[in-house]
């Protein structure tokens, strides 16, 4: 928990008191957040696991759990001992007071601990993206893909350091401030062999040259890539995101050809980039015939 | 000479570029005019203001060149915003406080550390490197930045005291800064060792980078810029190319971009050099400042390495147009290719390589609206809606910025004056490349017209049609030709532009104005027609002069189930140009049912259309008749089992 920041809200307190008074004065020990865990493997939902250390007394201890200008789902919220998993901490209840942002968790120890505990709840508005970047080659036969992570905090939480778990791959250390945004590279990818596909359509595309009127007709042009060991990737699912296509033009420079969202690759599947229309195929269809054949008619209807 | 020299002849005097007897002439003025004199001492002062700059950059004939252009140009005025004048004066009166007080120490310390260089004493130079302190670096928009001077540290703090004197609050905000960055080389001076790693550990945690909204900031400066901007979309990539100075550990760059139109999503930066030894680590939009980037770089190496920035950006844009001249007999026609670039982007782009791309790009965001976001990626949950329209910047364009250039490229551009730039044109993926000949200059709200082609003799038809489901009862004109080698073209697509096409009026080369029209991108090897408009000159009548229905059947209980329509049609059409014309005439029977008979040969055009061509001599009348016959309910079987 970062000291510095008066906007942290997140307060966990220890009550060393017997019973909870209406009006909720509280003499509470504040333990230090230990390790901190942000697990982003759900694009729905952020999941925040942090442990603490409660110092339990023996009998009934009354935890309180209360936030302020975060935005936690309280009935997401779970803890858990971690020194004393068995019957010796009990976690035997929890309850909600009444217009407030909290929780109480009634706690029973056969013994005085300091008790290390995981709390785990969803927090709001920190999640992550990814954008890829795609560098093709003159001849287009394969693109360079680099893929990045995004990590956006918005929660009203700093987090100092914390472990970021993926879906996949290791966790690594990073801190992230409320408001604050990183980007960090996260999949490199050489020579990841493309194919480019013209997809001409009569149902989606206009062809009847006289009813353009002075308009070009684009034909979409895609570049496919393929998530499997072929290509250099298939390790995991990729992930969706904003691609953003770019090309080598042969010139020490790259020119740029175009953007696309993708969905979830799974491995062995393929996607589809669209980066522009190509107006230097141009296809012309004309209806010369439209008639009706082989009609069938009732005996009253005929001549 | 009765009149006062003009500042472009007194140049021209001070720099031996008039002639001999220009030369005489104006020497002989000045003896005699005291107002021009002072004028020439005026110049002369204001030349040797030069000097300040002598180490760096020298005052070849391109600069000198680049004066008199500038001198023939009329003074830009500097437009100050309102708010900046304020800060400014509170941060210089800060920095040069901040000065005086540095100065003192300045002096002390460069004395010991020259001490240490002539000694070669190592354990001082481990003491200067202090890899938890990243060095502060700031890539910002000014056109004027200089790269810092490490090969004379025992000069360079001198010189720069001499920089400060004279100059505007910016300047002196930016020289200060600029100091620092020098004192910081001096110490350094002997760890570069021409970017060889030394010996110490990184750490393996980063430096705390503070979210702290006052700077001291170097600026390194941009050598090289490229523009490459589309034309279906509002979007320009950026690519600048600096060096930067890195000491070996961890360094944070930052990268500034309020009051313009860059999307801060698209930011990147590449190093060109030691790129195996300098890791990107991550790119941090801190927690409440707002429109700048920090780049946390790890350098296993010290020293200047040139990186490369790309980034979009919105508000520059260009657009094809074409005019097109044709000759009397309307045979052949010349057209020139222009390309027209503009600059709203709130940046002024100087001595830029600039491209063209011609295609149609897919973006998902506009740039424009990436630009004005209040958090690149925007916030979880949904953005709020802040509408946030970026400010322009004043537009900085006084003399001095004239010797900030490298010599190579004033060099060019001195060159290039000579004739119109040439546009290079290559084919990429579905796009074309137009790549611009040098570099170009465009400031902030200018735009400049560059010729693209310029075609010669091409041969065209002229075309008349005429098809009332089109057009309405009137005879369209149309000049046709085909983007090809035959036609003097085909090299490369057309853009999409407007074209106005103009007619050689008289053999004196007079022009008169035919029309325009805007035509769609034209690929290589397709047939265009330009649609001039209604041909005043070329009428069409056509008169429906019987009409009759016949071949009735019925079904068993007597109803009509089908019947043939007979219409017969005359066409009179008038031609009263003097010269001979070509008539397209599209008739159209609403069904697919249709026969038609007529002396005049014609073509079945598509399923509902016929289709007629006709010539018509100079000032002279023709008529033509047909008759269609449609057939309708039953009686289209009859016509399906005929032309089975």
């Amino acid at each position: 928990m970062n000291g510095k920041r008066m906007k942290l809200m997140v307060i966990l307190m220890l009550l060393v008191c017997v019973g909870i008074a209406q009006a909720r004065i509280k003499l509470v020990a504040l333990p230090e957040r230990a390790a901190t865990v942000i697990r982003l493997d759900n694009p729905m939902a952020t999941l925040i696991e942090e442990e603490r250390v409660l110092t339990l007394q023996k009998g009934l201890n009354k935890v309180d759990f209360s936030w302020k200008g975060v935005s936690i789902d309280a009935d997401s919220i779970r803890l858990r001992a971690l020194d004393h998993p068995d019957d010796k901490v009990t976690l035997l209840s929890v309850s909600y007071p009444p217009n407030e942002a909290a929780l109480v968790w009634d706690i029973s120890s056969d013994g005085d601990y300091a008790e290390t505990v995981r709390i785990s709840y969803l927090l709001s508005n920190i999640d992550r993206l990814i954008t890829y970047k795609a560098v093709a080659d003159k001849p287009e036969t394969y693109v360079d893909l680099k893929s990045y992570l995004v990590l956006r905090n918005f929660s009203g939480e700093d987090f100092d350091k914390a472990r970021v778990l993926l879906d996949y791959g290791e966790a690594f250390e990073q801190g992230i401030d409320h408001e604050e945004t990183k980007q960090m590279l996260f999949l490199k990818a050489d020579k990841v062999p493309i194919i480019k596909v013209w997809t001409f359509d009569a149902a989606k595309l206009p062809w009847d040259p006289e009813k353009l009127e002075n308009k070009n007709v684009g034909i979409p042009v895609s570049y496919r890539i393929v998530n499997d060991t072929k290509s250099g990737l298939g390790e995991f699912a990729l992930w969706g995101g904003k691609a953003r296509l770019f090309q080598d033009d042969g010139h020490e420079s790259t020119i740029f050809l175009g953007e696309d969202v993708t969905g979830l690759v799974p491995v062995g599947e393929k996607t589809e980039l669209y980066i522009g229309d190509s107006r230097d195929i141009v296809v012309t269809q004309r209806k010369m015939k439209d008639e009706r054949i082989n009609l069938q008619k009732n005996n009253d209807e005929g001549q | 000479m009765n009149r006062h020299l003009t500042e472009q002849e007194l140049i021209e005097f001070q720099f031996k570029l008039a002639s001999d007897v220009q030369r005489a002439e104006i020497s002989g003025h000045l003896q005699e005019c005291a107002s021009c004199r002072e004028h020439m001492e005026q110049l002369q002062r204001k030349f040797s203001s030069l000097d300040l700059l002598h180490e760096e950059i020298k005052a070849s004939d391109d600069l000198i060149s680049s004066v008199i252009e500038h001198a023939r140009q009329p003074v830009r005025k500097r437009i100050i915003s309102v708010s900046r004048p304020a800060w400014l004066s509170a941060a210089a009166a800060v920095l040069l406080v901040g000065f005086i007080l540095l100065a003192s120490h300045l002096t002390e310390k460069q004395s010991q550390d020259r001490e240490f260089a002539r000694k070669g004493d190592q354990p001082r130079i481990e003491e200067e490197i202090r890899p938890e302190q990243p060095i502060e670096g700031v890539i910002t928009k000014s056109p004027a930045d200089k790269t810092v001077v490490l090969s004379k540290p025992s000069s360079a703090v001198a010189k720069l005291e001499t920089e400060i004197n004279g100059r505007s609050d910016t300047e002196v905000r930016y020289a200060l800064a600029l100091r620092e960055e020098k004192t910081k080389a001096i110490n350094r001076s002997l760890d570069f060792e021409g970017g060889k790693p030394l010996k110490d550990t990184i750490s393996e945690q980063p430096p705390f980078a503070p979210a702290s909204a006052i700077e001291l900031v170097v600026l390194p400066r941009r050598d090289k810029v490229q523009l490459t901007i589309y034309n279906s979309a509002n979007l320009t990539l950026v690519r600048e190319r600096r060096n930067l100075t890195l000491k070996r550990g961890w360094n944070w760059l930052q990268f500034m971009w309020a009051n313009t139109l860059i999307d801060p999503t698209s930011l990147n930066l590449e190093p060109l050099a030691q790129a195996d030894k300098i890791d990107i680590q991550q790119l941090v939009f801190p927690a409440r400042l707002r429109e700048l980037g920090r780049w946390l770089i790890r350098s296993e190496v010290s020293g200047q390495v040139p990186f490369e920035i790309t980034y979009f950006t919105s508000g520059l844009n260009w657009r094809a147009f074409y005019i097109g001249t044709l000759a009397e007999d309307e045979k052949s026609m010349q057209l020139h290719g222009y390309v027209r670039v503009g600059n709203n982007s709130g940046e002024d782009y100087e001595n830029a390589q600039t491209r063209l791309i011609v295609g149609k790009v897919h973006i998902l965001d506009q740039i424009a609206e990436l630009a004005k976001r209040q958090y690149p990626y925007n916030r979880p949950g949904g953005p709020p809606i802040i509408e946030r329209w970026a400010h322009i910047r004043d537009v900085d364009g006084d003399a001095i910025a004239l010797y900030n250039g490298t010599e190579t490229v004033q060099l060019d551009a001195r060159f290039l004056k000579l004739r119109p730039r040439e546009i290079k044109k290559e084919g990429l993926s579905e796009y074309f490349l137009y790549t611009i000949e040098g570099t170009e200059t465009i400031a902030d709200k200018w735009s400049k017209r560059l010729l693209s082609f310029k075609a010669e003799d091409i041969k065209v038809k002229s075309l008349y049609k005429y098809d009332e489901e089109r057009w309405g009862p009137q005879t369209i004109r149309f000049v046709a030709f085909t983007n090809d080698e035959e036609h003097n073209l085909g090299q490369t697509p057309i853009p999409n532009g407007n074209v106005k096409i103009y007619n050689q009026a008289d053999s004196q080369e007079y022009l008169s104005y035919v029309g325009g029209t805007d035509i769609k991108y034209i690929p290589v090897n397709e047939e265009v027609e330009l649609n001039l408009g209604p041909a005043r000159l070329v009428k069409f009548e056509p008169t429906l002069t019987d009409f009759k229905t016949e071949n009735y059947v019925y079904d068993r209980k007597g109803n009509i189930a089908g019947w043939d329509e007979m219409r017969t049609w005359k066409i009179e059409i008038t031609n009263t140009r003097e010269l001979p014309i070509e008539l397209e005439i599209t008739r159209g029977f609403g069904t697919t049912y249709w026969t038609l008979q007529s002396n005049t040969p014609y073509e079945k055009h598509d399923a509902t259309h016929a289709r007629f061509e006709v010539n018509l001599e100079p000032r002279s009348k023709r008529a033509f008749g047909y008759m269609v016959i449609t057939y309708h309910g039953l009686r289209e079987e009859s016509l399906t089992k005929t032309t089975k």
